[in-house]
């Protein structure tokens, strides 16, 4: 029997099934194991790992999508607040002045309007919540900003250029809901990428080293895209 | 009587349509707002083509709810002012 010279077919699934293996290394089950349990990966969560579904548009067909980040949703809160005494002031307002020398209608269209801007706000902000989005492939880090409502940045960064990575998680209200910030520096002409507030940032910051090892070692064999 | 109330007199005597003024302003000011909704609508779109696989209808839904109700306020400010 002849033996086999050459198995292309095959090449591909291996390394994704070897690079499976290695994003859960046994020093990493634990965490992941621990992460996976407590972020759910419905359409608000703010950390999700390996979710199935999401590709930002610039992603290529065969990158994988290893994590999903955006703000802890807890960062919510204050503005959150802010909208529900929103709510509450035409009430007040109408409690303590009589505003009779305002006509009938213009008093219903003033609180029409308080109401329309107060709502308008408050899905500006989720908006912006919603959609400011990290993602991390096997290549690349996808940085989706939307800024405000006339603005959408998205700036990409290849794992290769990341030089060093750190996380920051201080303060009673960032320990107690575990989230942090996580500051990448790069070789790339964007100098500082910053994960703001996201969960897990020791986690995000053990996933990250394990791709950066993952592209050296792929350099090193050459087989690097 | 509050200051407010006695410079809106004030002006209701010497015959000034205070009243039609504050209705020009609020039509300036509904029309902006449709304006606002509508880009909200746009930008949801654009943002969803951006991020491909996230549950899409929801939002998508209320920012188009979002823009017919500014729509409707736009009409019923001509109607009630």
């Amino acid at each position: 029997m002849m033996p086999d010279l050459f198995i292309a077919a095959n090449h591909r699934k291996k390394k994704k099934k070897e690079m499976k293996e290695f994003f859960i290394k046994p020093e990493n089950k634990e965490i992941i194991k621990d992460i996976k349990g407590k972020g759910p990966q419905n359409a608000l969560a703010a950390f999700a790992i390996h979710p199935r579904s999401v590709r930002a548009e610039i992603q290529d067909k065969d990158e994988e999508t290893i994590l999903f980040l955006r703000r802890h949703i807890i960062t919510n809160v204050g503005w959150m607040l802010l909208i529900l005494g929103l709510i509450l002031v035409p009430p007040l307002a109408f409690s303590f002045f009589s505003f009779s020398v305002v006509p009938l209608n213009f008093r219903i269209m003033g609180v029409i309007g308080w109401y329309l801007l107060t709502f308008a706000f408050a899905f500006e902000r989720f908006l912006t919540w919603f959609f400011n989005i990290y993602i991390v492939t096997d290549e690349r880090i996808i940085d989706i900003n939307f800024i405000n409502i006339l603005l959408k940045d998205v700036s990409e960064m290849k794992i290769d250029r990341i030089q060093d990575i750190s996380s920051k998680t201080e303060g009673f209200v960032r320990s107690f809901f575990r989230y942090g910030d996580v500051f990448i520096q790069t070789a790339a002409h964007v100098p500082e990428v910053c994960f703001e507030a996201v969960p897990y940032p020791s986690s995000v910051t053990t996933v990250l080293n394990d791709l950066i090892l993952q592209e050296e070692q792929e350099r090193l064999e050459g087989r690097i895209k | 009587m509050t200051p407010f109330e006695q410079f809106v007199q004030n002006l209701a005597v010497s015959g000034f349509n205070f009243w039609f003024l504050i209705k020009i302003l609020f039509i300036i000011a509904l029309a902006l707002y449709l304006a606002f909704a509508v880009i909200i609508v746009r930008q949801v779109k654009i943002m969803f083509e951006t991020l491909k696989g996230m549950l899409d209808w929801p939002i998508k839904l209320v920012a188009w709810v979002h823009l017919a109700i500014a729509a409707f306020i736009f009409i019923l400010a001509f109607i009630i002012l």
